[in-house]
């Protein structure tokens, strides 16, 4: 014991020995580490009291990794396309049962059912097969069972529908244009239904999608009244698969005014491929300025009415279409340029891809844009919001009529849905469609004969 | 020396900030507490007012919830169905965007709608302890973190035929993201459900309500629609899954009463249906 005491005390006796001659070096160590210490306290007690704003370190975090990485945000996420634009329905109902409709016209509310169930119709475009012509009985007649009903008010093709929601028609859909769309719930399957625009032939086809979770994502809705026209004798004169939601409604009072292109003829011509520096120009009487590029035409109205014409055939680089451009990838970079040159239609309406079609014996695409504001579209006398045509693969005409809109804090009720059906076909319309009227000096609520 | 005295002014200076930002933290803990007591007698009383007890609810702390944005990542989507099936041998995008994978262990589809099923082949997962375990053991293995669920899941004499588990994140129940594990009497025999989508990034854009805002609104809520109930046992942060192939992870009250649940928008104080 004693020799294990002798151990220990000239070990002990070494180790302040070497504490002595390193003391100094010892105490640097030691500020050192509370140096380290002390800043990750701080830093942490500064994450905790938000100093460094609403997403703390996180925030700093990411935005660090993203300054190393070279400006590259978030992981890599191995999607489909996702277009910035898409065509959306104006109407929708969700059937949970035979003849029991939730539906919504209209309204901001047709926005939030299409979210809901608009994977379910990429999932069926997408898994489509066996189709089948129906008769016009047929077609009512599936109407009236359980599924999601989809009415985009004007056709679209059933391609870019699916491309839409990162897929493809597995058959050759032969510019197939389809306002109508329905899934039916048929027991364990659900079909694909569609009414071709045009032809007035209605077609189903057998998908892959669960029924089980389509109808449970259904449950939850009741009836609110909604109707097919051909449910109802008083309604009989419209189409009969128009759908008719009783239900009264107050929309929010909107003003307008035209965008200004004062200062801005530079950006204008740019985007249309025009050459700012060899483009001429001159004043029409109307005080319209016209401006002059080689075989394009400009023309920018003091009402703020833009058109551009374009010789066919002759080739205009920035929009030559040839090969290797689809329906969607055409509209987004249409949406860019439209955006680029109104932003995006004021505080309150939201600027939209209405149609795009391609004409195939007139090798002709034609792509327009809307305002929508609250789920409604915006109707002018001049025109869509924007129209472009492109033949013989360039751009040969554009439309554009830009708009600012705002909300005038008052609130307009409209003829409900039920008498402005009635209305509407007592004067020989057959698919009543509310719109905001855009009359320049006013923005009213309207039935439009469709 | 010139070191050592610029150490000792580093640690001055660190120490000041340390303790400044220390009673930051105090100052506001304590406002905070004093606060969330007004609160929470204030919106007492409103709801005795009502005829509602609520008996030791403490009310959750929006300021701790956060919202994300999701979207369908395929590589993590492999990695799940890899963790499953073993090693992948076929993995295949097909239309709809239906993704289908097949491996050691059985095969798999995940849906684009968020919905998906594994079907696995016999005796891939024997069951090891009881069912719930097992299904426990494989959500491990899978890198989810869930909550069984009793109430949803299937019994059978003692033990569960069915199992099903709530999708977990940041501790939070994600209320329409379940995953059902159906056994036979041996082994695991399919993993079905509505996943969570993949995280992207934190929604920098949400602003919850308050609890007493969020509370008040739940009282009209009650009173517009004509809910009865005499008593609110319990009230929890939850997540709702977006119902599309992308979207936002949207932060929930659940407010259990003596009649049922009910969800809160935290944004917008509206009542959430879940389904």
């Amino acid at each position: 014991m004693s020799k294990w005491k002798e151990v220990s005390a000239s070990g002990r006796e070494r180790l302040f020995a070497w504490l002595r001659r390193h003391r100094r070096r010892i105490v640097e160590l030691g500020k050192t580490c509370l140096i380290i210490i002390l800043f990750c306290s701080a830093c942490f007690l500064a994450d905790r009291s938000g100093i460094l704003g609403q997403g703390g370190f996180s925030t700093v975090r990411e935005n660090v990794t993203a300054w190393l990485r070279g400006g590259e945000s978030g992981p890599a996420v191995m999607s489909g396309r996702e277009y910035a634009t898409a065509a959306k329905p104006q109407v929708m109902a969700v059937s949970p049962d035979d003849g029991v409709h939730y539906g919504a016209a209209f309204t901001s509310e047709v926005d939030e059912l299409y979210e809901r169930f608009s994977a379910f119709l990429g999932e069926a475009l997408g898994t489509s097969e066996q189709i089948i012509q129906l008769t016009t009985e047929q077609w009512l007649a599936a109407l009236s069972r359980r599924g999601i009903y989809f009415d985009f008010a004007v056709p679209q093709r059933l391609d870019c529908l699916a491309a839409w929601q990162q897929t493809s028609v597995p058959w050759d859909t032969e510019n197939i244009c389809a306002r109508r769309l329905f899934l039916s719930v048929e027991e364990q399957d659900v079909r694909l239904y569609f009414a071709v625009e045009g032809s007035g032939a209605a077609y189903c086809c057998d998908t892959e999608v669960e029924a089980g979770a389509l109808s449970t994502r259904m449950e939850r809705y009741q009836s609110n009244g909604a109707y097919f026209a051909f449910e109802r004798e008083e309604t009989d004169r419209l189409d009969a698969d128009v759908l008719i939601v009783p239900a009264a409604d107050t929309v929010r009072g909107v003003s307008g005014t035209a965008v200004s292109f004062v200062g801005r003829t530079e950006t204008v011509l740019q985007q249309f491929g025009m050459n700012t520096v060899t483009a001429t120009s001159y004043q029409e009487a109307s005080g319209t300025a016209v401006y002059l590029d080689g075989y394009s035409t400009l023309r920018i109205q003091q009402d703020g009415l833009i058109t551009y014409e374009r010789e066919p055939g002759q080739d205009l680089p920035e929009f030559d279409l040839r090969g290797t451009v689809s329906l969607p990838e055409l509209a987004d970079r249409l949406y860019s340029l439209t955006m680029e040159l109104s932003g995006n239609g004021g505080d309150c309406a939201q600027l939209r891809l209405l149609q795009a079609d391609y004409d195939l014996q007139n090798d002709r695409y034609t792509v327009s844009f809307a305002y929508f504001i609250d789920g409604m579209q915006v109707c002018c006398g001049l025109g869509p919001a924007a129209e472009f045509t492109f033949a013989g693969g360039t751009l040969t005409q554009a439309a554009l009529c830009l708009r600012q809109y705002e909300f005038t804090g008052e609130t307009q009720t409209p003829l409900p849905a039920v008498q402005a059906a009635a209305l509407v076909s007592a004067s020989g319309g057959t698919d009543p469609v509310r719109v905001y009227q855009d009359m320049g000096d006013r923005v009213t609520v309207s039935w439009k004969m469709g | 020396m010139a070191t050592s005295k610029i150490k000792n002014l580093l640690i001055y200076i660190l120490l000041f900030v340390n303790l400044f930002l220390l009673a930051l933290l105090v100052s506001d803990w304590l406002q905070t507490r004093r606060s969330q007591h007004t609160v929470e007698t204030e919106v007492q009383s409103i709801l005795t007012n009502s005829g509602i007890t609520m008996d030791h609810i403490r009310l959750p702390d929006n300021t701790q919830v956060k919202s994300y944005t999701l979207a369908r990542d395929y590589s993590a989507e492999a990695d799940l169905a890899e963790s499953i099936l073993g090693r992948l041998t076929v993995q295949e995008l097909q239309n709809g965007n239906i993704m289908y994978y097949r491996g050691e262990r059985g095969e798999a589809s995940f849906r684009g709608t968020g919905d998906f099923e594994v079907l696995l082949t016999n005796h891939a997962v024997p069951i090891s302890g009881d069912t719930v375990d097992t299904a426990r053991s494989v959500l491990r293995k899978m890198g989810v973190r869930a909550q069984f669920a009793p109430e949803l899941s299937t019994q059978m004499g003692k033990t569960y035929s069915t199992v099903v588990m709530v999708w977990e994140y940041e501790g939070l129940p994600v209320v329409n993201a379940q995953i059902q594990f159906t056994f036979t009497s041996e082994f695991l025999m399919m993993i079905s459900g509505n996943r969570m989508l993949d995280i992207q990034r934190e929604d920098d854009t949400f602003r919850p309500l308050d609890s007493a805002t969020l509370l008040t609104r739940f009282v009209g809520i009650v009173n517009r629609n004509g809910y009865v109930f005499s008593e609110l046992k319990e009230i929890c942060p939850v997540y709702l899954s977006p119902d599309s192939s992308g979207g936002k992870l949207t932060p929930l009250w659940r407010i259990e009463t003596d009649a049922g649940s009910f969800y809160l928008n935290m944004t917008t104080g509206e009542e959430q249906p879940v389904a």
